[in-house]
């Protein structure tokens, strides 16, 4: 991608944290890049790190937490060296968020229209008026009814689907360069979901940001992403684009995911689901081996030697996985083994 | 007929505001207009003293001492609830004690109530260190018994009103410490906290305008709490002879004064007793209405 249209830059991102006894890595050296009007989906069942991957781009993290990295740049401007006043500026102007749950992310105590001005007054030093005009504006913008009214209510008067375009218009108050949108349909029901999709999708297209998209449903990425990363016990495992990641997965995690849905037309009544075996390990110390091996079917002799490295594959993807890259020697029956035949991967999870 | 032309919901009808949802559950619950209007007629009583009572609280009469309130033996309405043994009026003391009562009791809360809840809320958000050091304050604070305390000060330094007021705002903020921080952990762990850190708020804004206005709830009743227990302190103070002191006068001061007269005119004793008894039971009925009334489960 040209650097000119890079809005966050991610590298080798690390978060440590400490516990009695050990320390967590539940990010173990991130990359990536999101360009202007770009959505990347960061996916990954829970545990893989993805939400903490976000939080350390916004400066979130509990103070415990530690954040390395080689770079964490937003628009050329490195986010580590950042004050906290700096941060502060940059929240919510330059970079917001769309957080998972609706219900609990609006303050009840305050009106949603006060709520919305509050950033207005601070970011962007409009006056009282100008500010109230601007949040009905965009209250209109993401298919909220008579948002005059709705701006006099409390979040309690709202539903769910109606709370989470409330975010949705919060997060574009100041016009930012990147939404990250952590889960943003994790918490509404199945129609609200695919409205909210398009209205995040919509306003992308239309506004030109930089989406970065956290999600575990490969479903929902499927309809909105441009590029796909995939991460595995804090790695990244695979980078590619969204058809290309979809049609054709090369980390046998990835492929796992994909295998675990079903397709609508071809997947029969009563016919078995794909699955991984077992639970996502703990994230503690160094990796001696594969961090997917206890848990792959195509595992070997050679996954366990040492730590595998990011590769290039065909067609500018990336991959962490010692399996040729030309997706040859998979087979990909081996999701459907019923249980008990995978005694070996089920084994000894939880412990690298 | 039908009217076609107005929406089915009148959205802004129903937008009120948490405080006004609060007072409209409040006013349907019993006992906090029993509470409420005990509390509103003292209060009343007080702000208006001298419009109430010809007399002044401290102005003796000796041809007077003693006279028994109206409803007794030999009472006359020029002295409705008598004199006491130096011929002041008892009503017109009753009247101004309540001012010092009352006063002692919220000036008592505002500070025990901004001490511990800025300890609560620190402790509450940050954790970790500045919670240990909180923590630590708090049992400290719980260790000491407040009256011996209280007694030692006032003893050693000498009494005043102010002193007073001072001395038990510092002894009670360790109710406020514990509700607000326990209210606080909650709260800082809710969605719209991290919201606001996104939305680039400072850490004071988060405090003071975001946690504190959520935990107005639970400071409410102990605040209500606090100054019942305030009040009962001062009398307990008073009438143990290091509280309020002559010229002034509180209803546990009187108490003390007429402790003496407890066998042969008991009536002294009883009315700015049973005035005390009221006062607290009052204010517990209405700290108990506002814990009902400010829990969204609790019935309204």
């Amino acid at each position: 991608m040209p650097s000119d249209t890079r809005i966050l830059s991610v590298k080798g991102l690390n978060v440590e944290i400490p516990v009695p006894g050990a320390i967590l890595r539940p990010v173990r050296g991130v990359s990536f890049d999101v360009g202007r009007g770009e959505t990347v989906a960061v996916v990954g069942e829970s545990g893989c790190g993805k939400s903490l991957t976000a939080l350390a781009i916004m400066g979130l993290l509990p103070r415990q937490a530690k954040v390395r990295s080689e770079a964490l740049h937003l628009n050329d401007e490195s986010l580590e060296a950042a004050s906290a006043k700096r941060w502060r500026q940059l929240r919510g102007d330059r970079i917001a968020m769309i957080f998972q749950d609706p219900m609990t992310a609006l303050d009840p105590c305050y009106r949603i229209g006060d709520q919305m001005c509050e950033i207005l007054l601070q970011h962007c030093k409009m006056s009282k008026s100008d500010a109230i005009v601007r949040s009905i504006d965009l209250l209109a913008k993401v298919g909220i009814p008579a948002p005059t009214e709705r701006l006099k209510q409390y979040p309690h008067q709202l539903s769910g689907g109606l709370r989470q375009r409330v975010m949705i218009a919060m997060a574009l108050l100041c016009e930012p360069e990147l939404i990250i949108a952590d889960e943003p349909t994790t918490a509404l029901d199945v129609t609200i979901q695919a409205q909210i999709l398009r209205l995040l999708r919509d306003i992308q297209r239309e506004t030109n940001i930089g989406l970065l998209l956290i999600t575990h449903d490969l479903g929902v990425v499927a309809g909105m992403a441009d590029r796909i990363v995939v991460m595995y016990g804090g790695e990244v495992v695979e980078v590619g684009t969204c058809d290309q990641v979809l049609a054709k997965p090369l980390h046998p995690y990835t492929e796992g995911l994909v295998r675990s849905i079903p397709v609508p037309g071809e997947t029969q009544q009563g016919e078995t689901l794909g699955y991984i075996p077992g639970v996502v390990p703990k994230q503690v110390g160094e990796l001696v081996a594969c961090g997917f091996v206890e848990r792959c079917p195509y595992a070997r002799e050679a996954c366990r030697a040492g730590a595998v490295s990011l590769r290039d594959a065909a067609d500018g993807r990336l991959m962490r996985c010692i399996l040729p890259v030309d997706g040859s020697g998979r087979d990909p029956a081996v999701w459907f083994l019923p249980e008990g035949e995978d005694t070996e991967s089920t084994t000894k999870n939880g412990s690298i | 007929m039908i009217d076609m032309t107005t929406p089915a919901h009148d959205m802004t009808a129903v937008s009120m505001s948490p405080g006004r949802v609060a007072l409209r559950r409040a006013l349907r619950h019993g006992g906090f207009w029993i509470g409420g209007t005990i509390i509103l007629v003292i209060v009343l009583l007080a702000i208006f003293a001298p419009l109430i009572t010809p007399y002044d609280p401290s102005i003796q009469g000796l041809a007077q001492r003693f006279v028994p309130p109206v409803w007794a033996d030999g009472g006359s309405w020029q002295h409705p609830l008598g004199t006491d043994n130096l011929g002041r009026d008892h009503m017109a003391r009753m009247l101004f004690g309540a001012r010092i009562s009352l006063g002692i009791g919220l000036l008592t809360v505002v500070i025990s109530g901004s001490i511990g809840t800025a300890m609560g809320i620190c402790a509450g958000y940050w954790g970790g260190w500045p919670d240990m050091i909180i923590n630590f304050f708090i049992t400290v604070r719980l260790t000491l018994p407040v009256v011996l305390v209280a007694l030692v000060v006032v003893a050693l330094i000498g009494s005043s009103l102010w002193l007073l007021i001072l001395v038990i705002g510092l002894l009670l903020w360790d109710r406020f410490a514990i509700v607000v921080r326990s209210a606080t952990q909650q709260i800082a762990q809710r969605e719209y906290i991290t919201s606001a850190r996104a939305i680039g708020s400072s850490t004071s804004r988060i405090l003071f305008r975001e946690i504190l206005p959520n935990i107005t709830g639970p400071l409410i009743v102990v605040a209500s709490i606090e100054i019942a227990h305030a009040i009962l302190l001062e009398a307990a103070l008073s009438f143990l002879g290091l509280g309020v002191q002559p010229p002034n006068v509180s209803w546990g001061l009187m108490v003390a004064e007429a402790k003496a007269q407890l066998l042969f005119r008991p009536w002294m004793i009883a009315i700015p007793g049973t005035a005390l008894v009221l006062l607290v039971f009052a204010i517990n009925l209405v700290g108990d209405a506002l814990r009902d009334v400010t829990t969204p489960e609790g019935k309204a």
